[in-house]
């Protein structure tokens, strides 16, 4: 079984019951905007996968400096569970995004500023990943990945002003002057939830990944034993 | 396409990719399990 403390177990229930709840609230609660159309509410799953996707490589930033400050692997081992979560969740957005763009843009993608700096951002996590394997030793892998999670935290702001900053089509939710789509309580209500239910969802996924990355290095020192003890044998011999 | 296929779709795609990682790790806590098992039975 996946669940190993009681915790994580009413952890993972609550957020399995959390989603459940956003999605019937999308289908029943929220009402069909009058532009768009149906298509519309995969605009609140759509954001708050975006959302947890920055929130993710924002967890990743402040372990990687907890790592450089303390030297424990714990950090590390969920630095890198945060990063593979957010690019989960920013493939989600990114996807679901194009999903609702064809309909109303009439194009599936265009190189507009938010667009472009989400796929920057995906990508630099990506290189994270790859860093990653590129290194056999643990504590050096750690240190690396500490500094390119605090470095590569750079493109979160970027991704998240750059429909304030510049020009876009990109509809405006957070900090918006004046209100790119009109939106009444039903629908910021919607919202809240789906962001709730998608904030404790990756916080059990966190969990599970973390405590997989653990197990994962701790197999990684027992081979290399394991190696070396039959190294041993064959020289004995 | 209509407006309600890609409500679908959209929907389709955003748990799709939940349970496909969902499956992945609950694939490799077996691999984890598996190779830990061979390592014990090897030292």
């Amino acid at each position: 079984m996946l669940f190993v403390n009681k915790n994580l177990k009413l952890l993972s229930f609550l957020a399995f019951l959390l989603v459940l709840a956003a999605f019937a609230m999308v289908l029943f609660y929220a009402p069909i905007e009058l532009n768009m159309g149906i298509v519309q509410k995969v605009f609140y799953f759509h954001v708050s996968a975006a959302w947890i996707g920055m929130l993710a490589f924002l967890v990743a930033a402040v372990c990687g400096i907890l790592y450089l400050n303390k030297k424990q692997l714990k950090y590390d081992f969920i630095a890198f569970s945060a990063v593979e979560i957010g690019l989960l969740f920013t493939a989600i957005a990114n996807f679901s995004g194009m999903i609702w763009a064809k309909p109303i843009w009439n194009t599936w993608w265009t190189w507009d500023p938010r667009l472009t700096t989400m796929t920057i951002m995906a990508f630099t996590y990506i290189g994270y990943l790859l860093l990653r394997r590129g290194v056999d030793n643990p504590e050096k892998r750690a240190r690396f990945g500490s500094v390119y999670a605090i470095i590569g935290f750079a493109s979160v702001p970027l991704t998240f002003f750059s429909s304030r900053l510049l020009r876009t089509i990109h509809p405006t939710i957070f900090g918006a002057d004046t209100g790119d789509m009109a939106m009444i309580p039903a629908m910021y209500q919607t919202m809240a939830v789906s962001i709730i239910a998608f904030t404790v969802l990756f916080a059990a996924l966190l969990w599970h990944r973390s405590l997989l990355a653990a197990r994962e290095s701790e197999l990684e020192i027992l081979r290399a034993q394991t190696e070396v003890l039959e190294f041993g044998e064959v020289l004995d011999d | 396409m209509t407006n309600l296929s890609y409500f679908i779709t959209g929907y389709l795609v955003i748990f799709g990719l939940l349970g496909a990682y969902i499956l992945h790790l609950l694939t490799l806590k077996k691999r984890l399990d598996r190779e830990q098992k061979e390592l014990s039975r090897q030292n």
